[in-house]
């Protein structure tokens, strides 16, 4: 089943290209923030796009959103389908880091430190929590962030700002203050 | 009138319409609560952009590979196979280099609990060493008036390490686990006085310069092992979780024996027995999530290994096969000097397997001891103390 991707008659090849083109980025950059790992990355990418081509959304509106939170979804999923994965997470950041040539050991392991951390309190987040915050700091306003989440427009404010209180607490508590 | 925090939010995303945005922005200037609360908000949101941001920087990533492989309906092998390479590696060799440096050879020394520190792994494989090449290794390295201080200047050069934070003494497991961050369990049966202490995270780097290595190496009389070029200034990395250490007994102040054993040079072996007789009735229980190493997949560190192990003393052929065979991704190598009745085994605790080393009863030289480890969803245990290891075990199987 997961071998075979038949493209569905309504989307052609390269309608696909340039949906595949115009995202692709995007959601990259969001399961890497959330992994931190280039091949998991890519990985992840890939499957999901494959999941828009195999199960399309039943509406074409807020195409980006849909497949943002397909994205967050499986990077989620993928996280905790290993429990090794919660090392493999802090590593594969430091191992990123290693290969900035301007930083010193010292500094990149700080930074791969400060990275895990920050992982460490999106993951540890109530998930529905951690997917608005990943979605919001990623560009979406509550509009796309209400489609993409199947949620009414006007709680966003109020699910935002506890969002944003919970990770700061879990973050703080991980560390001890900013 | 004050405005709602949902208002003041949303103003801060810039998510209001002209109207609103007028009125907060006229009634932020006259009301200083929520002038203060703007401000506040204000800040957790810039804080966490900032820290989200941090995550960002990602190599860049090819689309017309990944197109290719999403039009070709299959996640590749290469996902399969690059992922293995990535995952946490147990570059077991660079740190048994390390702890030949910082601590000399010893492969289960009861009291130095840094030693577990930076040892925590899946799964333990022990290799058995012939005593008489420790020796050897003490004499060519640490006892030579040369290559001593040019082993501890490589030392300071290439090895980093960075503690977050300093150790604690908490009250209670529940406080523990909250200084460590991971469940805590203490042994059911074990009464009386217990001390509990955490220690920081730490993380260690490594740049391997293989000129110096080698040349301390050639000095030391031992050019048969070669360090091979393509390792030169990788950089590998251990993060050791924050642990908990729980001693039973009267016991040693752990931290200034790690101290002094850093700093002076003194044989470890006696040092070791009058500790041991000193704290007769001293048991810990070492726990923290096992540690991580990582090192670019450029390291070859089956490589690595072989050199290492043919240090620790094993012949070249040997250690060729070993270093091949071992999962190097997940296992721990213990190389274990197999004198002085030091036994290891394999035995059944916690509902895992775990690795048991015991010493015998040697009357008044040495008294019978025990060290059990083992890894339980991702957490290293270790059980030390003086006694029959059936104790050891006892305690591993009333972990609660």
């Amino acid at each position: 089943m997961e071998n075979t991707a038949t493209i569905p008659l309504r989307i052609q090849e390269n309608e696909f290209e340039i949906f595949f083109r115009n995202n692709y980025r995007r959601v990259y950059q969001l399961v890497y923030r959330l992994t931190g790992h280039k091949a998991e990355a890519e990985d992840l990418t890939v499957e999901t796009f494959m999941r828009y081509l195999q199960h399309p959304p039943a509406t074409e509106e807020h195409l980006t959103g849909w497949i943002c939170r397909v994205a967050t979804h499986l990077a989620f999923n993928a996280l905790r389908s290993s429990k090794r994965r919660t090392r493999y997470e802090e590593t594969a950041a430091l191992y990123q880091v290693i290969r900035a040539p301007s930083q010193t050991p010292v500094e990149e392991l700080e930074r791969a430190t400060e990275q895990s951390k920050v992982r460490n309190a999106l993951q540890r987040m109530n998930q529905r929590s951690s997917e608005l915050l990943l979605l919001h700091y990623s560009g979406f306003s509550y509009k796309e962030l209400a489609a993409a989440l199947d949620l009414s427009p006007g709680s966003i404010g109020t699910l935002l700002a506890r969002a944003e209180k919970e990770f700061e607490k879990i973050y703080r508590d991980l560390k001890g203050g900013f | 009138m004050h405005t709602t925090e949902e208002m003041l939010h949303a103003h801060v995303d810039r998510e209001l319409d002209s109207d609103q945005t007028r009125f907060v922005s006229d009634h932020l200037t006259q009301c200083a609560e929520c002038s203060n609360l703007f401000s506040k908000l204000q800040e957790r949101s810039n804080l966490i952009r900032e820290k989200l941001e941090i995550l960002d920087g990602p190599p860049e990533v090819s689309s017309e590979m990944l197109l290719q492989r999403i039009q070709s309906g299959n996640q590749s092998q290469e996902t399969k196979i690059v992922p293995s390479r990535f995952k946490s590696v147990w570059a077991s060799a660079a740190a048994i280099l390390l702890v030949f440096a910082a601590w000399q050879f010893h492969a289960v020394r009861v009291w130095a609990t840094e030693f577990l520190n930076l040892f925590r792994v899946q799964q333990i494989a022990v290799v058995p060493i012939d005593p008489a090449n420790v020796r050897q290794w003490n004499k060519q390295f640490f006892d030579s008036p040369e290559n001593r201080p040019r082993l501890e200047q490589l030392f300071s050069d290439q090895v980093h390490v960075i503690k977050q934070g300093t150790p604690q003494n908490v009250a209670s497991a529940n406080d523990a686990a909250k200084v460590a961050g991971f469940g805590v369990r203490l042994p059911g049966q074990l009464s009386g006085p217990m001390q509990l202490k955490t220690q920081p995270e730490m993380d260690v780097s490594v740049r391997i310069d293989v000129e110096k290595v080698q040349s301390i190496l050639d000095d030391a009389g031992r050019n048969d092992i070669r360090i091979p070029q393509e390792l030169d200034g990788q950089l590998v990395n251990f993060h050791v979780p924050s642990s908990v250490t729980a001693l039973y007994g009267k016991c040693p102040d752990l931290q200034a024996e790690q101290q002094k054993n850093s700093h002076e040079n003194r044989d470890d072996d006696e040092h070791e027995n009058r500790m041991m007789q000193k704290y007769p009735d001293c048991k810990l229980v070492v726990q923290l999530p096992s540690p991580s190493v990582v090192a670019p997949p450029s390291l070859n560190i089956s490589q690595l290994g072989q050199a290492m192990l043919q240090l620790a003393g094993l012949p070249e052929n040997e250690a060729r096969k070993f270093a091949e065979k071992i999962d190097w991704s997940s296992t721990l190598v213990i190389p274990l000097q197999l004198d002085r009745n030091m036994k290891f085994s394999d035995v059944t605790v916690d509902g895992v397997q775990g690795t048991l080393f015991s010493s015998e009863d040697l009357g008044r030289y040495r008294t019978a001891a025990y060290n059990l480890m083992w890894i339980r969803d991702g957490i290293l245990y270790c059980v030390m103390g003086q006694g029959k290891s059936d104790e050891a075990i006892a305690i591993a199987n009333n972990m609660q």
